[in-house]
């Protein structure tokens, strides 16, 4: 068995601890450092640019509430504009209805006037005819001459 | 002895095709003798020198621009270091940052010399069990070190859990001195044992891929390539058992039980 050959222990040991010494400078001294730095690095950067996202989401979160306060806003007031408009024409409409109304009014009650008055003239004159007529017809039936005032005294208590 | 017959390439007559032992020979490449000792340069250094090359490269070149958004291969570096980083928070926590170079270094060196020797004709560095001990022993040191430096002789109550009836108190102290210090043991043990029985078995396997010839071969060859990849599994889950017990002791050291 090679491996128990002891005169090769000496090399092999001397070797392995040059090597080892050596490989464990170059690593801890200079390999190590730089790799470790480009991690360092890059965990950095990843936690730069996370925390830049986050920052960049929270400030479009608060333009997304900021729009939507925007919105319900305007809502409110175009509802309030739409309540105002619509109690100001409601105003506007009792208004001219009640123009209309009074207006209607007058004119019936004048209306009702004129007709008040020719029913009362057309009475007064149909009874005057009537007086004429009935004057003219009881001449010709009658020999004696009726009285006008006697007919007018008699259409009275007719009305 | 047969492993010096192997070497040369002769094998005697009946023996296997390819002695599976083989691949774990040291082979010297170049002598090198300071002051009496025997450094020379194996093939066991020369993939060790081949994995901190590799990665150190990949490491420093792929990481070079430090691109925001990582090219595939930055990409690849990232990830084994925040899955080193995690098993070391995970198992110890924050005071753990300060050890987590040296953890990734043993992660990293264990892991491609796992891979590396899974490349044909390459050396498994890792399936000497004078590496993975050497590894271990350095392991069990370091946390030894850091429990005392954070506790001072504190650090000795790791050995006698509180909560305990007094006359339990003498067999569980040697219960955890036990296997505290079969720590180092079982991590090198386990590193080696797999790594050399895989690939034993895959060596074994080939020789009867070639010994069956055309005839019959194919079905240890379909093995072989079954087998490839649990080994290849097998590399990775042993860096990363290894690995995590070097967290679990650190652990223990910084935090007692």
């Amino acid at each position: 068995m090679p491996q128990l050959d002891f005169t090769t222990f000496l090399p092999q040991l001397f070797w392995l601890f040059l090597s080892l010494s050596v490989l464990y400078v170059v690593l801890s001294r200079i390999a190590l450092p730089r790799i470790s730095d480009v991690i360092e690095e890059r965990k950095d950067t990843i936690t730069d640019d996370l925390d830049e996202a986050k920052s960049l989401s929270l400030e479009a979160e608060g333009v997304v509430e900021d729009l939507r306060i925007k919105i319900e806003e305007a809502k409110l007031q175009s509802q309030k504009n739409l309540m105002t408009e619509r109690q100001k024409s409601l105003e506007k409409i009792s208004l001219k209805r009640k123009e209309f109304e009074d207006k209607a009014l007058k004119d019936i009650t004048s209306s009702e006037n004129t007709i008040t008055e020719s029913k009362h003239s057309a009475l007064k004159d149909i009874s005057l005819v009537a007086e004429d007529i009935a004057e003219e017809m009881l001449n010709n039936l009658f020999i004696k001459k009726v009285e006008k005032k006697d007919l007018s005294k008699f259409s009275k208590n007719l009305n | 002895m047969a492993s010096a017959e192997n070497l040369d390439g002769h094998h005697g007559a009946g023996s296997f095709p390819a002695d599976p032992m083989h691949q774990f020979e040291i082979a010297r490449y170049v002598d090198i003798n300071i002051g009496g000792f025997d450094l020379s340069f194996t093939n066991s250094s020369l993939f060790m020198v081949i994995a901190v090359t590799l990665i150190s490269f990949f490491s420093i070149f792929f990481v070079r621009k430090q691109a925001l958004i990582p090219s595939r291969m930055q990409s690849l570096v990232e990830l084994s270091y925040e899955f080193v980083s995690n098993m070391v928070r995970q198992n110890v926590g924050q005071e753990g940052k300060k050890y987590f170079p040296f953890i990734f270094t043993i992660f990293m060196f264990v892991l491609f010399l796992n891979m590396l020797g899974m490349m044909p004709y390459s050396f498994t560095v890792t399936s000497h069990i004078a590496v993975t001990f050497a590894l271990a022993f350095l392991i069990f040191l370091l946390v030894t070190v850091v429990g005392f430096v954070k506790h001072g002789l504190g650090f000795l109550g790791y050995f006698a859990p509180k909560g305990v009836p007094v006359f339990m108190l003498p067999l569980l102290v040697i219960i955890e001195v036990i296997s505290y210090f079969t720590r180092p043991i079982s991590l090198s043990v386990r590193l080696f044992a797999n790594m050399m029985a895989g690939h034993t078995m895959l060596k074994v396997f080939s020789g009867f891929v070639i010994s069956m010839g055309i005839a019959g071969g194919w079905l240890p060859l379909g093995v072989m390539v079954a087998f490839t990849g649990l080994e290849i599994l097998i590399a990775f889950l042993q860096a990363y058992v290894f690995t995590i017990l070097t967290c679990i002791y650190l652990n223990d050291s910084l935090h007692m039980h």
